[in-house]
């Protein structure tokens, strides 16, 4: 208990002491997680909801194939294939005979779901906050250029530092909780009273 | 009077089921058709098929001379050109004026000329006071005259009516029907409304359709299908005895 007392406020300390290289760190994986969460989503939403209108030979192995994958970036496909199959088929019949086009479909669609579609990205976004595989393996580690939260507690971990690992991986969660609230907040419209 | 539809030998059918097989029946321009029969014959079956929302697995259907069930890319501009009203409308996310709003933005009408004809609209079924109200908090009633309101503001040629007042209390029976009557008398608007509410369709249509186990059993003007019946399966519906 106190090896994790001791962790705490480590990481208070770091979050307060407006060291360059951790602020660096922390900025890094949140521009990455940002840019990442952006073109899975610009890519991933329509998909999604065109492979979940789409009726195709092999489209169950494609959405098995994807839910594999569900830890990488395809999480968006994966999650608005879900979330449009959530939205009732009367509501896809009523915006046809109302006169949609096939583009115009998928937007409504989209437009129905974006509750669901908007959990679908917190989820991605959390999930490549905390991507630590996939970023070691393309970016690496290095010091000021591609070291990120993960990168670096990994590191700490391999160095035997473990309150040091322990304290950045507490101010990964927090720095993950404040963005998913904010993300919530914006995808309902108003903040919690 | 010239005829909007031409059906001819349609067919569908489900997991091996025949649900429709209509031999020969035409619907005529500018009039209201009533289809009507028991649960389960067909009729809303038939409704989909017109709108383009299923296909058939064979037969035709020429829409002002137009063969509509197999060409595939007429698909969009005679969709266009009708609108379908369900027995359980849903609403869009959004407030009522957002939802009957949806077709006109479909076909890009500058802002100005929606707002204009969403509000006269809504003035015509009543419900111009809940313009701005979250469309998911109205009431069943409410929802069916948006879903009209919704399917006749752009208004389309055919407007198809699927149990429109099915479940409603007689107050909203009577506001939707006379919203059918004044669409029809106003805009010249084919109407083709699936009921089995017999006493309805004597209300409404001009000519009847009766329909049993996926056949048309009998159709011709109203008077004659509800005080002359030439089928002894017309004349017990209407009469309402259970036939099967």
């Amino acid at each position: 208990m106190e090896f994790f007392k001791e962790a705490f406020v480590i990481a208070i300390k770091l979050l307060f002491s407006f060291d360059r290289e951790l602020y660096g760190i922390v900025l890094l994986s949140l521009k990455i997680s940002t840019i990442s969460v952006l073109i899975s989503s610009i890519i991933g939403i329509p998909l999604g909801t065109i492979i979940s209108l789409k009726k195709f030979k092999g489209k169950t192995m494609l959405i098995n194939i994807i839910n594999t994958f569900m830890g990488l970036p395809p999480v968006v496909v994966g999650l608005t294939i879900v979330a449009v199959h959530g939205i009732s088929a009367q509501i896809q019949n009523t915006a046809v005979s109302l006169g949609a086009s096939k583009t115009q479909l998928v937007w409504t669609l989209i437009r129905e779901a974006k509750y669901s579609i908007g959990a679908s990205v917190i989820v991605a976004f959390g999930r490549l906050l905390a991507e630590v595989g996939a970023v070691m393996m393309v970016g690496g580690n290095i010091r000021f250029q591609t070291r990120v939260m993960t990168t670096a507690i990994a590191l700490h971990k391999g160095m035997g530092e473990l309150q040091q690992a322990l304290a950045l991986g507490m101010i990964l969660i927090f720095i993950s909780f404040l963005i998913n609230l904010l993300l919530d907040i914006f995808r309902k419209g108003k903040v919690y009273t | 009077m010239e005829n909007i539809f031409e059906i001819r030998d349609l067919v569908k059918q489900f997991n091996g089921k025949t649900i429709l097989d209509i031999d020969n029946l035409d619907i005529k321009k500018g009039l209201i058709t009533a289809v009507i029969g028991p649960s389960g014959v067909g009729k809303s079956t038939l409704l989909l098929i017109l709108n383009g929302l299923l296909e058939p697995d064979s037969g035709s259907i020429l829409f002002e001379g137009k063969d509509i069930a197999r060409n595939l890319k007429l698909g969009d501009s005679v969709r266009r050109s009708m609108a379908m009203a369900f027995q359980k409308p849903v609403m869009f996310d959004g407030t009522v004026f957002d939802n009957v709003a949806y077709s006109l933005k479909l076909r890009k009408i500058p802002d100005k000329e929606i707002k204009c004809q969403v509000y006269e609209i809504l003035e015509l079924v009543g419900l111009k006071n809940i313009a701005s109200q979250k469309a998911e908090t109205i009431s069943g009633g409410e929802a069916q005259r948006i879903a009209l309101a919704r399917a006749m503001v752009y208004r389309p040629k055919v407007l198809l009516l699927d149990e429109p007042t099915a479940n409603l209390d007689p107050a909203n029976v009577t506001l939707i029907e006379e919203f059918i009557v004044h669409a029809r008398k106003k805009y010249s608007t084919t109407i083709i409304i699936v009921t089995h509410n017999m006493f309805q369709a004597k209300r409404l249509s001009d000519i009847s359709v009766f329909m049993l186990n996926g056949k048309v059993v009998e159709s011709g003007t109203k008077e004659l299908m509800f005080e002359q019946p030439a089928n002894e399966k017309t004349k017990s519906f209407i009469s309402g005895e259970m036939i099967y």
